[in-house]
């Protein structure tokens, strides 16, 4: 309950009042782990993070926090094939585990788990995963839209805005036996900007008379640019149902329009070298005698969504949708019911021991649409890329991406 | 055995043949075969007596049969004048006389006038049917005679046949007697006692008029009718407060407050600290029944449960069913508490209020038509903002709290045996904090009543009534996010009764009942065109509840007694109305949304029903102590979705429709029941299990926003889906009450102790749906012990202290457990559903009252209350909240913050000032 809506009880007693909860302190004595792991079908290197939790306290101090890695511990990866695969924690980054490309690929039909070991002898196994089979992404619908927004990124504090941009949504074949799919999307978007310059030569009108034809001079000078839209913390799931079944329409996000916008977390310009003219400029220059007679800039935007869709299982899917309510809390009254974030881990060695996270077997189906809308004027067109060009999950670099030239 | 058998069914078939014939040979001899004169000789020489007749009087009617074996002359000439105009008179012993019937009853009403005057006798009957039968039944009323309203509980006693009843909830009294004089006393509580000589001549009327009495009531027991109701009377797990004890209750900020009084007793909790909500054994608030006469309430309290919705001054009688419920009520699964209003004082004007520190009060009665049409007029308000005004913060002083409620009720007797009754309650809850955050609450309900009671033993009533709770909230606190957000539910009911009051040992009550409920989901509107709220209008949901019942209540000897109802609901969840389909096989959800179909208006959508049975089995050892047995079977088809046990304005109405089932509870209880020193110690243990089906609660994470299902259903969103949040459980509650009451002396009171528990399980083989592990886990209103002390010492005839010491388990709640991060942000997680428990709870108040004067002739009374609330300063948990916070200096660069709210949390004083003029 809100506390606003006691404030009328507080008001006529008078003698009311809230104070810090201290009575309780959670059994969270040892230091209990975070499990962030996951095999799909896609070659690996396979990425196990292991972190630690802090036992809830009104103390807990995190704007200069940053979670303490579990290194050191022996963590595996078992299949029902007979596979026992160690990872390796990397030496760049404490806590996080990787196999080796060449030592496991999953497979769609075998369970996995994985298993841990800490330093201080505590052992964990998540329960058996099952890769199922992947599902299908048939289509992608872009839809012109104008949302309110906050920009968190303003200097002088966060501000709502109006903004145009893109509602998306996709439809998923359930083509596995699992209930449910984790839908991952991140969408880049190009920008095109082309200054188009026409210029022809002042001819003399007697010359023209006799059949001499002016020349043009043809330049277009081509800027662009993309943004990579920020990621969902959690990302989008679907219930597929029978085998087969068709879901449509679920919603991926909005995606505004200006590359510039809070939903960028970066921005990357490109300008197009000149590259070719109509006629021989050189000639024409030389006779000093050109007007530009036209001058049109042409403005276009493409964006590409990136969609991953995982085939997980209702444990997964829980663990996922809780997730999500939760990071949605916003103390206010309609808060969502909270709730234990447990996955799939369990600690064999101590049943009564707490460990979060999720260990996530799912084959992966990825795939990229074009997305072409100059504007909110202009019905989108989505355009199905026959070809994935992997990019890369986070950032970008600076080198305009191979794709780009597909289109 | 089978010559056995066979002789038994000769012997049988022999007895029923020869009674028959015999008589059959009777009949033909005497009755069908005799004119008028034969009959009489034939009396004259079977009794060897002298009947003298006028026979022009005697030629003009047809005497009746007799009796196959007439006892007696007196039968025998009861039965031969029974439809004729004819009556008799013995004249000496050996003598009678027939006479015309209107001339002796003339005679007789001078004779009696004469006769009271002389002897303050009271005649009960016709003199012209004196003797007529063997038994007499006399219908009597108690009434008070100030008021003219009536006094139910109030004892009549026949010493010399040791013989004595309670009058029920109509103050109505049924005695069957031979006709004899008798010596009849009439007491109740409160009341100076009526005795007089009755001469029951035949069937017929009996009216007592009792006026209050000047001095301390010396049975001052708050919650009894009668000293040895809770022995003998049929109904068990029934709390009842009357007229009289309404006085005194113990007052909570300067108000006497009817429902939170209940939580005093075993088994009924408050759901907050002083809230008035109430958890009866186990169950939610919202599976109490909560009836102003016969109009549901939905929302009983005012500023958010701190006081009673219903004030003091409007309210007769207070009833309380929290285990078996008569077959009359339905509608919910837990407990049905009947508030029954005043009628008015059909004689004169009085009136009668309070003035407290935050609100006051005032009740105006009269007559309309003296001793034809009363009316009744009541009204409360509050008026904080002078105080609020005066506290040093900027954003208490720029809040607002105030509510009101006014009650207006007219009686009217439109005809004999003819009662009229209209009733109209409205009430409005209001606050704004800082103006940034608006809330009202707004209560209509309205009520026409028919009575009529056709005979002594045949009463009918004719109930129509409405009800309605409206919710408006505006959230200013962000322009940007500002929104406006309304919903409501109504309800339409119409219910007919019938009482056959066959003896006073034998009663039928049957009946049909409609409601049409209208729940409106309401609409969300942005406040500013900046606003990032959603614009959206849900649609409104419509159902249709009927019932027939009929009840027995039985008294079979003077050991058992049974009350036995039957109950036939009906549930139709009518369009229209858009039902969201979901993929076949998985838990509903967002993502598992299919589709939706539209039903048409009237359009039928989900049918429910179901047979309800209850009853209740007293065996009474003696006149001291009594053992009862129950059971009751109820269904419920609105229910209120909440998120948390303390009433909220995000609780949403719900009906019964294609996803949410009906509840379901089969409670079953066990009583014993003993007084002692002359119903001076009451005491009594009950045990009780209860199950539930179809309860519902929230998944884990469930977005309850708008908003958020407006996000995740799409704009495209027409009704609240609120199947996507919620799942099934099943319930169980149990525990044992015990209860050692003082009904008499200076020092009076109660000490209770309730053992119990309320769990819930889900059922499901989905982990969305699945709450620890599908294993049994406390509701939100676990509370396994809990022990309340009330104590009051009279010093005085007028002055009197009083101690109040309450201590309960603490709440269950989910508190959360560990920070941990992943998916690139920090997440809480909490520890599982309800395993933790607030602290413990507990409380002394103490009270001083200096009643008003005694003297009867005063006109102006006042009285006085001093109390101090939670005496030992205590800061008992009211909630607990959890906040992410943004770190500052403030607040020690906090993070997360998890709150406790108390309400009370020093002593608190009051001083209130009553009238009655």
């Amino acid at each position: 309950m809100h506390r606003k809506f006691l404030i009328p009880v507080i008001l006529v007693c008078l003698f009311s009042c809230r104070e810090l909860y201290n009575d309780f302190q959670p059994e969270l004595n040892e230091e209990y782990l975070v499990v962030e792991g996951m095999i799909s079908d896609d070659p690996g290197p396979y990425i196990v993070k292991i972190t630690k939790a802090l036992p809830y306290s009104n103390e807990v101090k995190l704007y200069d926090y940053r979670s303490e890695p579990e290194t050191q511990a022996i963590v595996r990866i078992l299949s029902d094939k007979g596979e026992d695969v160690i990872l390796h924690e990397t030496s760049e980054q404490s806590g996080t585990y990787i196999t080796r490309p060449e030592d496991l690929t999953g497979e769609v039909g075998h369970a996995y788990r994985l298993h841990i070991e800490t330093q201080k002898g505590d052992v964990y196994e998540s329960l058996p995963s099952i890769l199922m089979e992947k599902p299908d992404i048939p289509d992608l619908y872009a839809v012109a839209a104008e949302k309110t927004v906050l920009n968190e990124s303003l200097p002088y504090g966060p501000e709502f805005a109006k903004k145009s941009g893109l509602e998306i949504s996709c439809d998923v074949m359930g083509n596995s036996m699992a209930n449910y799919v984790k839908i991952d999307n991140r969408t880049i978007q190009m920008s095109l900007l082309c200054y188009d310059s026409t210029f022809m030569e002042l001819a003399d009108e007697d010359l023209v008379n006799q059949g001499y034809r002016p020349l043009y001079y043809h330049k277009v000078d081509t800027f662009y640019c993309w943004s990579v839209g920020k990621p969902d913390p959690v990302p989008n799931m679907a219930g597929t149902g029978d085998q087969g079944s068709l879901v449509s329409g679920i919603p991926l996000g909005f995606i505004p329009q200006n590359p510039s916008s809070d939903n960028a977390i970066d921005t990357f310009f490109y300008t197009v070298d000149e590259k070719y003219l109509v006629q021989d400029i050189n000639r024409f220059m030389d006779r000093g005698i050109i007007q530009e007679i036209i001058f049109r800039v042409f403005y276009s935007s493409y964006y590409l969504t990136d969609i991953q869709a995982y085939a997980i299982s209702d444990t997964i899917y829980e663990y996922y949708r809780n997730l999500k309510n939760q990071a949605a809390a916003s103390n206010k009254i309609f808060d969502p019911i909270p709730s234990d974030l447990k996955g799939n881990i369990r600690c064999l060695s101590d049943p009564g021991k707490s460990i979060y996270g999720i260990f996530t077997a799912a084959s992966v189906m990825k795939k990229q649409f074009l997305i072409v809308w100059p504007g909110i004027y202009y019905t989108p067109r989505v355009i199905k890329s026959d070809v994935y060009y992997p990019f890369q999950s986070s950032g970008c670099t600076t080198e305009y991406p191979v794709f780009w030239r597909k289109y | 055995m089978n010559r056995l058998l066979k002789n038994s069914v000769f012997l049988f078939s022999f007895w029923v043949t020869g009674s028959f014939s015999y008589a059959q040979l009777i009949n033909d001899n005497i009755l069908l075969n005799f004119n008028n004169e034969q009959k009489i000789q034939w009396l004259e020489e079977r009794f060897s007596v002298r009947i003298f007749y006028d026979t022009a009087s005697l030629g003009k009617e047809i005497l009746s049969s007799l009796p196959s074996a007439p006892a007696s002359v007196d039968t025998a000439l009861h039965s031969l004048l029974e439809n004729t105009e004819l009556t008799f008179r013995k004249l000496q012993d050996a003598s009678y006389v027939l006479l015309p019937a209107e001339a002796v009853r003339n005679l007789t009403e001078k004779s009696d006038v004469l006769l009271d005057k002389q002897d303050n006798s009271v005649v009960v009957g016709d003199i012209s049917s004196y003797r007529r039968n063997k038994a007499a039944v006399i219908s009597g009323l108690i009434l008070d005679g100030k008021t003219e309203t009536p006094l139910p509980g109030a004892i009549i006693a026949i010493k010399s046949l040791e013989l004595g009843i309670a009058s029920d909830i109509k103050g109505m009294f049924s005695l069957s007697l031979k006709p004899g004089n008798y010596t009849v006393q009439v007491s109740c509580i409160g009341y100076e006692d009526f005795k007089a000589l009755v001469k029951v001549l035949s069937s017929g009327d009996l009216t007592v008029e009792l006026f209050e009495k000047s001095i301390r009531l010396e049975e001052v027991s708050v919650f009894a009718r009668r000293a040895d109701r809770n022995i003998t009377s049929d109904l068990m797990s029934l709390v009842e407060i009357d007229k009289k004890s309404i006085k005194q209750l113990p007052l909570i900020t300067g108000e006497k407050d009817l429902i939170r009084s209940f939580s005093m007793l075993p088994g009924i909790k408050s759901t907050g600290e002083f809230g008035t909500g109430i958890s009866v054994r186990g169950g939610g608030n919202d599976q109490n029944l909560f009836l102003i006469d016969k109009t549901p309430l939905y929302n009983t309290s005012h500023v958010f449960g701190l006081i009673s919705a219903i004030s003091p001054d409007i309210a007769s009688n207070v009833s309380l069913y929290k285990g078996f419920i008569p077959a009359e009520y339905g509608e919910r699964a837990s407990s049905v508490v009947e508030i029954q209003l005043k009628r008015g004082n059909e004689k004169k004007i009085t009136a009668n209020g309070g003035i407290g520190l935050f609100s006051s009060r005032l009740a105006i009665e009269g007559p309309v038509i003296s001793d034809k049409m009363s009316f009744l007029v009541a009204g409360r308000s509050s008026y904080s903002d002078w105080l609020l005004n005066r506290i040093p913060d900027v954003q208490l002083a720029n809040s607002k709290a105030n509510f009101y409620d006014i009650y207006a009720g007219i009686n009217s007797k439109i005809a004999n045996r003819h009662r009229l009754f209209f009733m109209f309650y409205n009430s409005y809850d209001f606050f704004n904090y800082d103006n940034d955050l608006h809330y009202a609450n707004k209560n209509t309900a309205g009520e026409l009543k028919w009575s009529f009671s056709r005979s002594k033993t045949l009463d009918y009533t004719l109930d129509i009534s409405y009800s309605e709770n409206g919710i408006v909230k505006k959230d200013l606190e962000y322009l940007s996010k500002s929104y406006r957000l309304e919903n409501s539910v109504n309800s339409l009911s119409v219910k007919a009764d019938v009482i056959y009051n066959h003896n006073q040992h034998h009663a039928i009550k049957f009946g049909a009942q409609a409601i049409r409920y209208v729940v409106d989901q309401g609409r969300q509107v942005p406040l500013d065109t900046s606003s990032t709220a959603i614009n959206v209008n849900l649609e409104t949901n419509q159902g249709i509840e009927t019932a027939l019942y009929v009840t027995d209540n039985i008294t079979i000897n003077p050991y058992i007694s049974l009350n036995a109802g039957l109950r036939y609901s009906m549930f139709f969840n009518l369009g229209p109305y858009t039902v969201n389909q979901y993929q076949s096989g998985l838990p509903r959800s967002e993502v598992t949304l299919l589709g939706s179909t539209a039903y048409q208006n009237f359009e039928l959508i989900r049918l429910y029903h179901g047979v309800e049975p209850r009853f209740s089995l007293r065996y009474q050892f003696n006149s001291s102590a009594s053992a009862k047995v129950s059971y009751s079977r109820n269904m419920q088809y609105l229910s209120l979705v909440s998120a948390s046990a303390v009433q909220s304005p995000d609780d949403v109405w719900q009906l019964a429709n294609t996803y949410i089932k009906p509840i379901v509870s089969n409670a079953v209880a066990f009583g014993f029941y003993k007084n002692l020193r002359h119903n001076t110690f009451e005491t009594s243990l009950e045990l009780y299990y209860r199950s539930l089906n179809n309860l519902t609660d929230y998944k884990n994470g469930a977005r309850l926003s708008i908003d958020a299902y407006a996000v995740n259903f799409q704009s495209a969103m027409v009704n609240m889906p609120f199947e996507s949040q919620l799942i099934t459980a099943t319930g169980r509650n149990y525990g044992a009450e015990i209860m050692i009451k003082r009904n008499q002396g200076d020092l009076e009171g109660w000490i209770a102790y309730t053992w119990s528990r309320s769990l819930k399980r889900t059922q499901s083989d989905f982990a969305e749906e699945i709450i620890r592990d599908n294993q049994w886990y406390p509701s939100n209103y676990d509370k396994p012990h809990d022990i309340n002390t009330m104590l009051t010492y009279h010093y005085n005839r007028r002055l009197r202290f009083s101690a109040n010491f309450t201590y309960s388990t603490g709440r269950a709640v989910t508190l959360p457990e560990a920070i941990y991060y992943t998916e690139n942000a920090w997440h809480v997680t909490y520890r599982p559903r309800n395993s933790e428990k607030l602290p413990d709870y507990h409380r002394l108040d103490l009270s001083v009252s200096f009643d008003e004067s005694l003297r009867i002739k005063k006109k102006w009374k006042g009285s006085w209350t001093f109390s101090v609330l939670n005496v030992y300063g205590r800061k008992n948990a009211y909630s607990v909240f959890f906040k992410s916070e943004n770190p500052t200096k403030e607040n020690n660069y906090r993070s997360f913050g998890l709150y406790k709210l108390y309400i009370i949390g020093k002593p608190l004083p009051t001083l209130t000032y009553n009238f009655i003029f």
